[in-house]
């Protein structure tokens, strides 16, 4: 039964327009993005802002180091940093966020739930099967992601360089599940709620960084009055993992930051169970 | 007799302090069609999400006993369209059939057309639903609840919003699915001319509590069950009619009567009037229908509260 519902919500994912829509604006955004990184010079644009370049260029420096459009900050960067500094902006985040919450609520909204007598007592099976398809629509999004890097250094990189490694296979990985613990966490909020709304500005508030301030407020505390150098409290919220949590991080970051993903994955998945079963089919 | 399919036993649901449905023991036959009747509020629906597994029971319990398995097995049996249709607006009546047909393992594009077919959708498949008229939504949600060939299904008021037209297709749809597969079919209605054309077993719920329980022929007795005469002298009919061991008996006026007698009595109280002299004008039965039925029993029982 698992896997006839696994089938039907990828039936049902594969027919959302929004399937369609957010990933075409990923891509185009992420292109942009990976533009302005990789090529994008701000020494070079204020140059050319003054009007100055060739007043540079007689003082020695190179046409290419002042012009706007040339040598970025990314320029040297292979493919899998790309990929890293693409996963650290919000857009990802927020595209997932607005996708699980349209796929998840979407089951409240119009009370699918009460077609499906069969799971009754079994509330599980539809939390396994939604789970287990946005599993495979985030590891599509970062797959897409890293298609959209390998394309973008391939045509605005000095050289093309996969630069791949046990560290950016972890990064590949631990980005992964932070994310995915970002979705269940999302379900979890959906479930409770019983609404897309309410998942969506869970969401989107997350993506666009509403615990930054408090969290930064924190760390900032932690530091200056406690001396704590290498902890910060973004290891401890999924959505800022993904967001701060780079391929050098140090291995006890590594740890705890895996770590922590997988707690959150575990609970929050636990608890949409719990919480579904606990509550009638038709609602 | 036949086979009890499911037993209720004192089934009860509150919702705060207030008993929705309240003590409610049934037993439906396997392959009949129950029809539910009462107002709204009555707590049919609540009876019905209860009993398909929709909802829990506040206390007391229900039993599949005709399915092997008991109500695990049940609940892999059951269609329904409880309430709204459950519908995904952004699909289109197709894939919502699709949708259920692969989670019930059962998808085939021919099984699917021929539901939709069924439901008199057959030329509106690929359309979207957000597009569907109320009553198109309510086809289409019988043909959800059709998905998987099921052997019991619960149909709360599921001709509301159709036209005549397709309230006989639903009616004549149903009756066919019951003869033919044996499906068992519990369902509610507030047109109960309608319900009395298809239900074979009837229960009537007030507030919460089934007043009665009866079957289409015991309505049918009771059609039978009142003889008005009216003849000349109604107060010696009456005393002739005793006599001739006719006891229940009431005289609304100088010139008519009410005899109350299961079965065919007119041709022989009328032969025993006349013998007497008494000059009859005419007689005939009074005709309570379902709906009469539902009216006089709810009365009674609120009469008896």
């Amino acid at each position: 039964m698992t896997v006839n519902f696994i089938r039907m919500e990828f039936f049902r994912l594969t027919k959302m327009k929004a399937l369609i829509v957010l990933p075409i604006i990923l891509v185009v955004i992420m292109f942009v993005q990976t533009f302005f990184l990789l090529r994008f010079n701000p020494e070079g644009a204020l140059v050319s802002a003054l009007g100055l370049e060739s007043v540079a260029t007689q003082l020695g420096g190179s046409s290419e180091n002042y012009s706007m459009f040339g040598k970025g900050e990314g320029y040297n960067y292979t493919v899998a940093q790309t990929f890293e500094s693409n996963v650290h902006g919000t857009l990802i985040i927020l595209m997932i966020a607005i996708m699980a919450a349209l796929f998840l609520g979407s089951d409240y909204a119009t009370h699918n739930m009460k077609n499906y007598p069969i799971i009754n007592g079994r509330r599980w099976v539809k939390i396994v099967s939604q789970m287990a398809v946005l599993a495979v629509f985030v590891l599509a999004v970062f797959i897409l992601t890293w298609i959209v890097s390998f394309i973008s250094n391939m045509i605005w990189a000095r050289s093309l360089r996969l630069g791949l490694s046990l560290k950016s296979l972890r990064f590949f990985v631990r980005s992964y599940l932070a994310a995915m613990a970002f979705v269940s966490t999302l379900c979890l909020l959906v479930t409770l709620t019983k609404s897309r709304a309410g998942g969506m500005v869970f969401g989107i508030l997350i993506a666009i960084g509403i615990l930054n301030i408090p969290i930064n407020i924190f760390d900032f505390l932690l530091e200056h009055k406690y001396h704590w150098k290498d902890f910060s409290l973004n290891y401890l919220f999924p959505a800022r993992i993904l967001e701060k949590v780079g391929m050098d991080a140090s291995g006890k970051v590594v740890i705890l930051t895996t770590f922590c993903a997988i707690i959150y994955l575990i609970l929050t998945f636990a608890g949409s169970i719990l919480l579904s079963s606990k509550r009638d089919l038709d609602t | 007799m036949s086979e009890i399919l499911v037993e209720t036993r004192n089934l009860t649901k509150a919702f705060g302090k207030r008993n929705a449905v309240e003590n409610v023991n049934i037993k439906i036959k396997k392959g009949s069609i129950y029809g539910l009747i009462g107002k709204n509020g009555a707590g049919k629906t609540t009876l019905m999400r209860m009993m398909s597994g929709m909802c829990r029971p506040t206390s007391g319990s229900y039993e599949y006993v005709g399915c092997p398995g008991g109500n695990a097995e049940a609940y892999g049996r059951i269609g329904s369209l409880i309430e709204i249709p459950a519908l995904m607006p952004q699909l289109t009546a197709y894939d919502n059939l699709k949708l259920k047909s692969i989670a019930y393992d059962c998808f085939n594009d021919g099984t699917v057309k021929e539901l939709l077919r069924i439901v008199g959708l057959g030329g509106a498949g690929d359309k979207i639903v957000r597009r569907f008229s109320l009553g198109m939504k309510q086809r289409l949600g019988i043909a959800m609840a059709l998905v998987g060939d099921p052997d019991i299904l619960y149909l709360d008021e599921p001709i509301n919003g159709l036209d005549p037209e397709g309230i006989a297709e639903i009616r004549d749809m149903l009756t066919k699915v019951n003869r033919e597969k044996g499906t068992t079919i519990i369902i509610s209605s507030h047109i109960l001319a309608e319900l009395a054309k298809v239900a074979t077993e009837f229960a009537i719920i007030d507030s919460g509590r089934i007043v009665d329980e009866f079957s289409v022929d015991r309505l049918e007795s009771k059609r039978k069950g009142k003889l008005i005469v009216k003849c000349a002298d109604a107060l010696r009919a009456k005393e002739v009619l005793f006599t001739s061991g006719h006891t229940d008996i009431e005289l609304a006026d100088g010139n008519t009567l009410y005899v109350y007698e299961e079965g065919d009595p007119g041709p022989v109280i009328n032969m025993e009037i006349c013998k007497a002299g008494i000059l009859v004008y005419s007689f005939e039965y009074e005709s309570t229908d379902l709906e009469q039925y539902y009216l006089d029993t709810v009365k009674d029982s609120f009469r008896e509260a």
